[in-house]
């Protein structure tokens, strides 16, 4: 472990070094130190409470590169990967690097753009944001991130736009991303009373192994509104780790609907701390996890401050080998009177060798709060099963539509109708597989 | 239902009932531990030397362990080498009946309401009442002896059964399994053992009363219950403690073995001295408590009221090896004024068709800090296990804190687990209610957190449901309103 720890420290010292020395002082003095943040705390383990049962051994042992290549693909692949709707803007990523030429906006009241052409303009208005809500990093890949970053999105919605069309985040992973490790860190900021509806999606191409490694930072001013559908449909046998970090101001109100369906290994991280009073956060979430597939979603909503809210509804189904993990946490200090907290997690457990290890908890430090929370295991309720086969429905088909009926609560949070058919197919196939 | 004013009142003046402290001599062991320490126990007890041997295993065993940090409490360090391991009364000659006992010492039982005399023989309670460290009296034991039932205290049964101690002492909490557990391997005062026999349903509940008297003295209980096949026993324990101003450690280990059809029901109210307002003093309480359903159809079932001692560690767990085994925990934790408790309850399930249940209401007022900490795990060869977790918590007041920390790892398909858990204040439309048909709010606050408490109380011996209702209202005085 600790030599893979002095190799990846030496590999991102040769990074930073390497870097063209236009990328402004302020972001090489920030990746300097996350850096070293890095070589301080490593990899986390299984004795670090968050990671207990989250193994990152597997991804170590891939051993992948932080290089920055340029991808090599065709086009009309990607092309089909649009969403059929109109969009309000475009932001097109192919292995982690901004394609310039497919993403489009032009529309009054937004700007895209990316991350690497600000650090090229030395754009401090864009460069102070970054870890102004996640920090160094709390754990050594999100320092590994900031490090080593090597592009992302920055969205900006001005104040009191109210986009009708949403905006659409792709990713897509190609062959050539085979053995490297993808650093992308996104910035989307919403000004006062803005509006808007995000939609950020991870597909693959081809069967490659790469990691993801992200972090995405988002700031919602006084009253603004985010509609955040996610996806994430990596390659069978990529790795992916997001960590999200919310700031919401007051009055704010975000609403994350989050799929995890693909890759060998997903880990995605939502973090909400509330600093201002009237906030609302909804976290709403599918994961499917089948043969040899690792699945977890750890959530921490903080409320630091009176009068806010926050709902939280994850479902997951276990398939196959899968195994899932869910760590729930619902923090209230002191002050945060009138704080409503609730999650609710539920877990559908398909076959002989699954396994879902669940931790929802709650940390409350005030007492005029209402806070709850809620976990099953369980599986499909055999006289269900019973009914469809009475109805002409073989076995198969009557679990299939059973599971997806349980998944259904969250998919159709999901505003997009094209998404919705999208998962819905796709947790058909990988039941059936 | 809540206590009428003016005995409240009177309560609010008595500061803390059982605060009192008897002044026998008593042998005690300078403080200090090491393996001279722990010869000297056993020397003392006159102990065989395979119990000796357990004894140092578990000490080397114990100095190569950290001490755990992860609980949510926090209190100074604690200096292992400040503590006396090892007290007891006097030797005395032997005595013929009660009237030879020390007067002072069957005052002290008065005081406290140890029913050691023969008015107890109406009640239907055998009591082995532990005076510090050595077993001082015990009761009823011929009665008990008809059924074959033995109920007598750890150092006896290591004299005289020691075929049943060896065979099951630490095979349900090993010496290895954690630092406090550890510890009380190697320096174990006293404690009681009961082994009831095939077929015998134990004729009376039986009883024990733990108080730790001398100063600076560490109490190390050790419990052993075992239920042969088919076989019923209801154990109650209730603690009291005197009221001292240095910290003390209490680090007991209790291991329940039930066989096949067995049924064990352990219920304990817990009422040690919690340090005042400030947080000056109080016991700091570190236990380990673990049933085993070994034999198929057995069933364990752990009642808890804890509302005294400043730090409170403990999760009385039971694992579900056999088939059709049950698993209950039912608890109800206070803790107010600086006091802090993280319990919870482990329930392994591992035997075909094993269910438990888990019923923990946590009650938190002024700068009181309440954590339920839980694991449930299924095995995958568990087929059909059932959980159902609840865990509620109350808040009363703006600087206490309530924590909910479930683990749920399931590795079996056809198992069916759930949790729940809430946590509020008191709710204003209850206590409107209330108010407006002319209760008092605090007999309104009272008769609230009552029935919050129910479903747990229910559970508990009829003596003691009555002594755990006057408790709580005893404990939340001052803290509520």
């Amino acid at each position: 472990m600790n030599q893979q720890l002095n190799d990846y420290s030496q590999a991102v010292s040769q990074y930073i070094e390497n870097l063209p020395k236009d990328g402004g002082d302020w972001l090489v003095a920030q990746r300097s130190s996350a850096a070293e943040r890095f070589t301080e705390i490593g990899f986390p383990n299984a004795k670090i409470e968050a990671w207990k049962y989250t193994g990152i051994e597997g991804l170590l042992k891939q051993g992948f590169e932080t290089t920055d290549k340029l991808p090599e693909f065709p086009e009309h692949a990607v092309l089909r990967q649009f969403l059929e709707e109109p969009v309000a803007g475009r932001l097109v990523f192919v292995d982690g690097v901004y394609q310039a030429d497919l993403s489009t906006c032009d529309t009054a009241g937004i700007t895209v753009g990316n991350l690497r052409s600000a650090m090229a303009a030395s754009d401090r208005a864009v460069l102070e944001v970054i870890g102004s809500l996640s920090g160094m990093g709390d754990h050594g890949f999100a320092a590994l991130n900031l490090a080593t970053v090597h592009d992302g999105a920055v969205i900006r919605v001005t104040s009191e736009t109210c986009l009708e069309q949403p905006i659409e985040l792709l990713h897509v992973a190609t062959k050539s991303a085979e053995g490297q490790a993808l650093r992308s860190r996104h910035l989307i900021m919403l000004e006062t009373g803005a509006s808007a509806n995000l939609i950020e999606r991870y597909v693959a191409l081809d069967d490659a192994a790469y990691f993801n490694n992200l972090v995405c930072e988002i700031s919602l001013a006084a009253g603004a509104k985010l509609t955040h559908q996610r996806v994430q449909l990596e390659s069978p046998r990529a790795y992916h780790l997001s960590d999200i970090h919310l700031g919401l101001q007051a009055d704010a109100y975000y609403h994350g609907i989050n799929a995890a369906v693909g890759a060998a290994w997903s880990r995605t991280l939502i973090h909400n701390r509330f600093t201002a009073q009237g906030a609302n956060c909804e976290l709403d979430g599918l994961y499917l996890a089948g043969d040899g597939q690792l699945t977890d979603f750890h959530l921490d909503v903080d409320h630091a401050v009176p009068h806010c809210d926050s709902r939280e509804n994850f479902r997951g189904i276990l398939h196959g080998a899968g195994k899932a993990v869910f760590d729930g946490l619902i923090q209230v200090r002191e002050q945060a009177q009138k704080s409503n907290a609730h999650l609710y997690n539920a877990n559908l457990m398909l076959s002989r060798h699954a396994e879902i290890d669940t931790k929802p908890q709650l940390v409350i430090l005030a007492d005029d709060v209402q806070c709850s929370h809620g976990t099953t295991v369980g599986q499909l309720d055999p006289q269900a099963v019973f009914y469809l086969r009475s109805r002409g429905l073989d076995e198969q088909r009557a679990r299939h539509l059973l599971s997806l009926g349980f998944a259904s609560e969250v998919i159709d949070r999901f505003e997009n109708e094209t998404l919705r058919l999208q998962l819905a197919d796709v947790i058909r196939q990988q039941l059936q597989s | 239902m809540g206590l009428p004013n003016t005995e409240m009142e009177d309560f609010v003046e008595s500061e803390y009932a059982q605060g009192f402290v008897t002044e026998i001599e008593s042998d005690t062991l300078p403080p200090g531990l090491d393996e001279a320490v722990i010869r000297t126990i056993s020397e003392r007890k006159g102990e065989p030397p395979w119990m000796l041997e357990k004894r140092l295993t578990a000490y080397r065993h114990w100095l190569t362990m950290r001490e755990p940090s992860w609980a949510e409490v926090r209190h100074p360090p604690i200096d292992f080498q400040t503590i006396s391991y090892y007290s007891s009364p006097k030797k005395k000659p032997l005595l013929d009946n009660l009237d030879q006992v020390d007067p002072e010492l069957l005052a002290t039982y008065e005081k406290l309401g140890i029913p050691i005399d023969e008015q107890k023989a109406l009640a239907g309670v055998a009591v082995d009442a532990v005076f510090d460290s050595v077993s001082v009296a015990t009761t009823f034991r011929e009665s008990l002896a008809e059924a074959g039932v033995i109920f007598c205290s750890m150092s006896e049964a290591i004299r005289e059964y020691p075929e049943l101690v060896k065979q099951y002492l630490g095979s349900v909490v090993p010496h290895k399994d954690n630092f406090f557990a550890a510890l009380n391997s190697a320096v174990f005062s006293d404690g009681t053992f009961v082994y009831i026999p095939k077929d015998v349903k134990c004729p009376m509940e039986l009883s024990t009363y733990f108080r730790i008297n001398e100063a600076n003295t560490g109490q190390f209980e050790r419990t052993l219950i075992i239920a042969e096949e088919r076989s019923h026993v209801s154990y109650l324990e209730g603690c009291t403690a005197p009221m001292r101003d240095e910290n003390q450690l209490h680090a007991a280990v209790v291991e329940l073995v039930a066989l096949e059809d067995a049924r064990i029901k352990y219920s304990t109210v817990q009422n040690w001295y919690p340090g005042d307002n400030e947080g000056r003093g109080g016991i700091y309480n570190f236990v380990t408590k673990r049933g085993d359903c070994r034999g198929d159809r057995s069933h364990i079932s752990w009642t808890q009221v804890e509302t005294g001692s400043a730090v409170t560690w403990k999760y009385p767990s039971c694992i579900l090896r056999g088939k059709d085994t049950v698993g209950e925990f039912y608890s109800v934790a206070v803790t107010k004024g600086m006091q802090q408790a993280d319990t919870g309850t482990k329930m392994i399930h591992i035997g075909e068709n094993s269910r438990s249940t888990i019923v923990s209401k946590g009650i938190s007022a002024m700068h009181g800090s309440n954590a339920y900490r839980g694991l449930v795990r299924v095995a995958a060869k568990a087929e059909n296990a059932r959980n159902h977790t609840q865990c509620d918590s109350l808040l009363i007041g703006d600087r206490c804190a309530a924590h909910t920390f479930p683990y749920i790892e399931v590795k079996n398909p056809t198992a069916q687990v759930e949790h729940e858990a809430t946590t509020s204040k008191v709710s204003e439309d209850q206590l409107f209610y209330c108010r407006q048909r002319g209760l008092s709010e605090e007999d309104a606050v009272s008769m609230i957190i009552n029935g919050f408490c129910k479903e747990v109380f229910n559970e508990l011996p009829m003596e003691f449901a009555v002594e755990a209702q006057k408790l709580l209202a005893v404990s939340l005085e001052g803290a509520v309103g």
